[in-house]
């Protein structure tokens, strides 16, 4: 197979173009072949420094110049970071600071309007303007490592996820065949470029498949979504991919007036990712867009991370998305019996594994289970990133490589039937809100620096068809504390919301609550028992209107 | 205007973006405990203005946690424009 770079390379298109639309500035545009010249006078001025096989980190504001840098990148052999942009909060210029580190990059690049405000990190910006023609191409083979997907903040040590120019060019070669036999023309969206679907999904995409680009920034379309839809409308774009509450978030804020003269019916692949699908999302954003030319059979759930990549598995274009009902004592039993009673609960397939393998076992035994029963979601595939970086244990603990080949242990919980993947629910730890990761000790960690009276704390989360994931935190309040409960659990609050930007529910609790490993891990999942169960004892609690409507439907299944 | 009309008008728009019942929208009540985040924040700057014609922040909600605190905070802007 002909790696991603090679095959870029060999034809970069001058009617092919990538397209930014700044929020209320002139779009900007670059072929393919302009692209092409640029990217390559960034790789030659990156090989004369030497950074050949070494890191870049990458922060760049949404638009062109990212393209440009990552690709050059990718050109000298050098391995690009992307990472978002480090504008407000001491805790994100803390979180460049450890990628930096854990990363090893000794290189900054960055954009002109933000190389003064980034000079603590000495970034710097690319020169385009050397000679592209003294260009050669980098010695990588298909193990070398292209770049390294760092996944959303984690105050503990960040993972790099290493994802080689194999791995990549096999997981685009994948978008191909989930595009069928038309393949794509125009891909538009707005997820950003150091999001796994923002990059692979959109950017490295539209690059692959010699596809027109139209790229808007995450603040503005979620600040007007109808930003978005005009795009696709004006651009004749035939692809988009979001989180399901891109979609929730703009059925509900576009307004009828603003539909006037908006034409979806040029858009056939829509993907859902990132994040649990809710069908009740799919469902009213096909209602509310049918009126302009949206057609349901866009809407195309997958399943993905980056440790694959991107994609696993997606529907097919034209397919629609695959929906089933299953009674809810099956679900809760892990062994799923299809209903079409009117109590079913609604699961959306994430579409049919393909080149990736797909294979559910028993999490405690690795037994392969059979159809229709929940077990642990594991993937194998050429697809499958090289480990995390400077990390052998966790690579090794998360990869394992057995007699049959090498499988990606992906800690998301789901079942296979007639063919389709259904995700169900989460091993792991982590917490996906907004299609946004979520680590529990990076909230632990904001709660304990919120006030010096605050104990050992367990973040989790919780989640349930109709409103999706939510964040909990079981605190505690040290004994010598004479605080107020209620104030104490306000302070703790307001720290997270400022920094993470999510809403969180508390249950404030006395000392000792928090169970622990004798190691001294934090027993998250026993902890969200616990709490479902009602089997914690608060002195204090604050639970969204969501959250507390999951603990009620909860406690009455248990009784 | 007066505070009331401002107070009214935030308690259905947190509803909006919250889908609540506008009777479960405490004007006292920090907004981050109804579930209120980033992205609703970002939709209530937009709204804020269009409907009153004055420009705020992001994070107006992190800043001013309450529709109270919103309202003592942004009716003398209103009322200057």
């Amino acid at each position: 197979m002909t790696d991603f770079v090679t095959r870029f390379r060999a034809h970069p298109r001058s009617d092919r173009k990538v397209t930014h639309l700044p929020d209320g500035r002139p779009a900007a545009e670059l072929t393919h072949l302009e692209l092409d010249r640029k990217a390559r006078a960034v790789a030659c001025r990156l090989t004369g420094s030497g950074m050949a096989g070494r890191p870049v980190l990458l922060l760049y504001p949404a638009g062109l110049d990212f393209l440009v840098a990552f690709l050059g990148c990718l050109y000298a052999g050098a391995v690009a970071v992307p990472a978002p942009l480090p504008l407000s909060g001491a805790s994100r210029v803390d979180r460049v600071d450890r990628l930096i580190e854990d990363s090893g990059a000794r290189l900054v690049l960055t954009d002109e309007a933000h190389v003064t405000v980034l000079s603590g990190l000495s970034a710097r910006t690319f020169d385009e303007t050397a000679a592209p023609d003294s260009w050669e191409p980098p010695e990588v083979d298909a193990d070398t490592v292209a770049y390294l997907q760092y996944t959303s903040g984690s105050t503990s040590r960040p993972r790099g996820v290493e994802v080689t120019h194999g791995s990549l060019t096999h997981n685009l070669e994948l978008f191909g065949k989930i595009s069928g036999d038309v393949p794509v023309r125009r891909i538009g969206g707005w997820l950003p470029h150091h999001h796994d679907m923002g990059l692979v999904g959109l950017q490295l995409q539209a690059l692959h498949a010699e596809a027109d680009l139209v790229l808007l920034s995450p603040e503005a379309v979620v600040a007007r979504p109808i930003r978005w839809l005009r795009a696709i409308s004006d651009h004749r774009v035939d692809w988009t991919v979001s989180p399901d509450f891109g979609y929730a978030w703009t059925t509900r804020r576009v307004g009828d007036a603003e539909l006037d003269g908006l034409d979806l019916s040029c858009l056939t692949m829509a993907v859902s990712g990132a994040e649990p699908i809710r069908i009740a999302t799919l469902d009213a954003f096909a209602d509310r867009f049918a009126s302009v030319g949206f057609r349901r059979t866009a809407l195309s759930p997958g399943y993905g991370l980056a440790e694959s990549t991107l994609v696993v598995t997606c529907t097919s274009r034209g397919l629609g998305p695959t929906v089933r009902s299953f009674t809810p004592a099956s679900l809760a039993a892990g062994e799923v019996v299809p209903t079409s009673a009117a109590d079913g609960v609604p699961l959306v397939g994430c579409g049919e594994p393909g080149d990736m393998r797909v294979r559910v076992v028993d999490p405690a035994t690795g037994v392969e289970v059979g159809d229709g029963t929940i077990g642990e979601i594991r993937v194998a595939g050429p697809s499958l990133a090289a480990g995390y970086h400077g990390d052998p244990a966790a690579t090794r603990a998360t990869f394992v490589t057995g007699p049959d080949g090498r499988w990606l242990r992906t800690g998301d919980l789901g079942f296979l039937l007639d063919g389709q993947l259904y995700v169900t629910g989460r091993l792991k730890e982590l917490i996906i809100v907004r299609g946004r990761n979520l680590y529990p000790q990076d909230i632990e960690f904001s709660a304990r620096g919120a006030r010096p009276d605050a104990g050992r704390g367990a973040a989790f989360g919780v989640r349930d068809a109709d409103s999706g994931e939510h964040v909990v935190l079981v605190q505690e309040l040290r004994r010598a504390s004479q605080a107020d409960a209620g104030e104490f659990a306000d302070a703790v609050l307001d720290a997270i919301a400022k920094q993470f930007g999510v809403a969180v529910s508390i249950v404030v609790v006395r000392p000792s609550t928090v169970c622990h490993t004798t190691s001294g891990k934090v027993r998250r999942g026993h902890m969200r028992e616990l709490f479902l169960d009602g089997g914690l004892s608060a002195l204090h609690s604050v639970l969204t209107p969501a959250v507390a409507a999951i603990v009620t439907a909860s406690e009455e299944t248990h009784v | 205007m007066s505070d009331e009309s401002l107070r009214a008008w935030l308690v259905d728009a947190v509803a909006g973006y919250l889908e609540l019942p506008p009777s479960q929208v405490g004007t006292e009540v920090a907004l981050r405990s109804l579930g209120f985040d980033s992205v609703h924040a970002m939709g209530l700057c937009v709204d804020i203005e269009e409907r009153w014609g004055v420009l705020v922040e992001p994070t107006l909600a992190w800043d001013f946690p309450t529709i109270d605190t919103i309202v003592t905070h942004l009716a003398p802007q209103i009322d200057r424009t």
